[in-house]
């Protein structure tokens, strides 16, 4: 799973918030962003966003699709698909067109998953840990 | 009319050949005009603006990369031709513009293919390369959106606005191929490295490749931002150092100037 959305989506990757550096306050893009270190106050691209293992995230998330190893505190927002690893851990909640979550995985907030259109078909559960 | 500026070490014993076969080409190809070298009495800037007021359109440095860096400064944002006749070591900036040495730049002198390159502004000087920091006690603010912190003692900074394969080898080791960052594109390229990169995965950055065959593969710990501007401040004042030769001092303000340079190119230029 991982790796054919890697190839998919991660290809073109524009900006890197490396494990060396920590960013504070509204970090904007609109090209796709890879995190593997920390980020405070909130997030948004327009493209994808990969979330690092050893990344740390304390913010109100919004992205087109996610792929996330590392943690996230804060309500995470994705217009298609979210990709919750093993070593994910979201605390907050979490709306997207699409979820695929790994065994190990930890979702503390409630969950909208399903169409994006006017009428969608919403799928709430609250969860502390998803375990398959 | 063209104008030569000549680098003071031209007039080692050494270069004497070398100096006296460019003044030949120079006539052969009819782009003759002043030539002056450089002296201890005046500056490269000083002697730069008085041609100009004679009316000079086209600036030539001949020598290597410092007294290129110096006529930049002075020419950037000016519609002003810029040519370079590389001499001696140190000529990385002639290199990545496809410039031959010695007399056989005269050549391209002449052809005049001139391109608009973007030009990196910190404070009230010019860099056609990079700008470094070496001091990690630096907090980045761009455009009151964020700011970017830096956890490692070990990190360093650098803003690229066009690079040598030397620089590329250093922060991207284990690339085959090497293109260099677009300096036609309206954005920098800010790096924040650390000395130690080895036994790090590596991902591809394409963002920035004129060609898309040509992506960037950088070490996962290096940071990536493309901007167009960044403020850089510090508690204590930091020097910030530009294409090795102009040095400035933080607080810093950095932006790009898109086509700011008007500059004759070889066609085995890299970008």
């Amino acid at each position: 799973m991982f790796k054919s959305t890697d190839e998919k989506n991660f290809k073109e990757i524009e900006t890197i918030i490396g494990p060396s550096v920590k960013v504070k306050g509204n970090f904007s893009t609109r090209g796709n962003l890879r995190i593997e270190g920390e980020l405070e106050g909130s997030l948004k691209t327009d493209s994808n966003l990969l979330v690092g293992k050893s990344a740390k995230i304390i913010a109100a998330v919004a992205a087109n699709n996610a792929q996330v190893a590392g943690e996230i505190k804060g309500n995470v927002k994705i217009k298609g698909l979210i990709e919750l690893e093993s070593t994910a851990k979201v605390v907050g909640d979490l709306e997207a067109k699409e979820i695929s979550v790994a065994k190990g995985a930890v979702i503390n907030g409630r969950w909208v998953v399903g169409s994006t259109s006017p009428e969608p078909a919403k799928i709430q559960a609250k969860a502390e840990k998803i375990e398959e | 009319m063209y104008f030569y500026l000549v680098d003071n070490f031209l007039n080692d014993k050494g270069y004497k050949k070398i100096f006296t076969k460019i003044e030949n080409r120079i006539i052969d190809l009819g782009i003759n005009g002043r030539i002056t070298k450089l002296s201890l009495l005046k500056s490269a800037a000083e002697l730069v603006k008085e041609e100009v007021k004679r009316g000079a359109k086209t600036i030539v440095a001949v020598g290597n990369d410092k007294i290129v860096s110096q006529i930049i400064n002075v020419i950037a944002e000016q519609d002003l031709t810029f040519g370079i006749i590389p001499v001696g070591e140190n000529n990385q900036i002639a290199q990545v513009l496809g410039i031959p040495y010695n007399e056989a730049a005269c050549d391209i002198l002449s052809a005049r293919r001139i391109e608009y390159l973007d030009l990196g502004k910190v404070n009230q000087n010019y860099f056609l390369f990079k700008a470094q920091i070496k001091s990690p006690e630096v907090v980045l603010d761009s455009e009151n959106q964020y700011n970017i912190n830096l956890l490692s003692k070990n990190n360093q900074i650098t803003i690229y606005n066009l690079a040598a394969e030397g620089e590329l080898k250093k922060i991207s080791p284990q690339q085959k191929n090497y293109s260099c960052f677009n300096p036609q594109d309206g954005i920098l390229e800010l790096i924040v490295s650390s000395d130690n990169e080895s036994g790090q995965s590596f991902l591809k950055i394409f963002s920035w490749a004129k060609r898309r065959d040509s992506a960037l593969t950088l070490a996962k710990n290096i940071s990536f931002f493309p901007i167009k501007t960044i403020n850089i401040r510090s508690k204590e004042s930091v020097p910030v150092i530009l294409d090795q030769y102009i040095v400035t001092k933080t607080p810093a303000q950095v932006s790009v100037l898109p086509k700011a340079l008007k500059i004759i190119v070889g066609k085995s230029r890299v970008f």
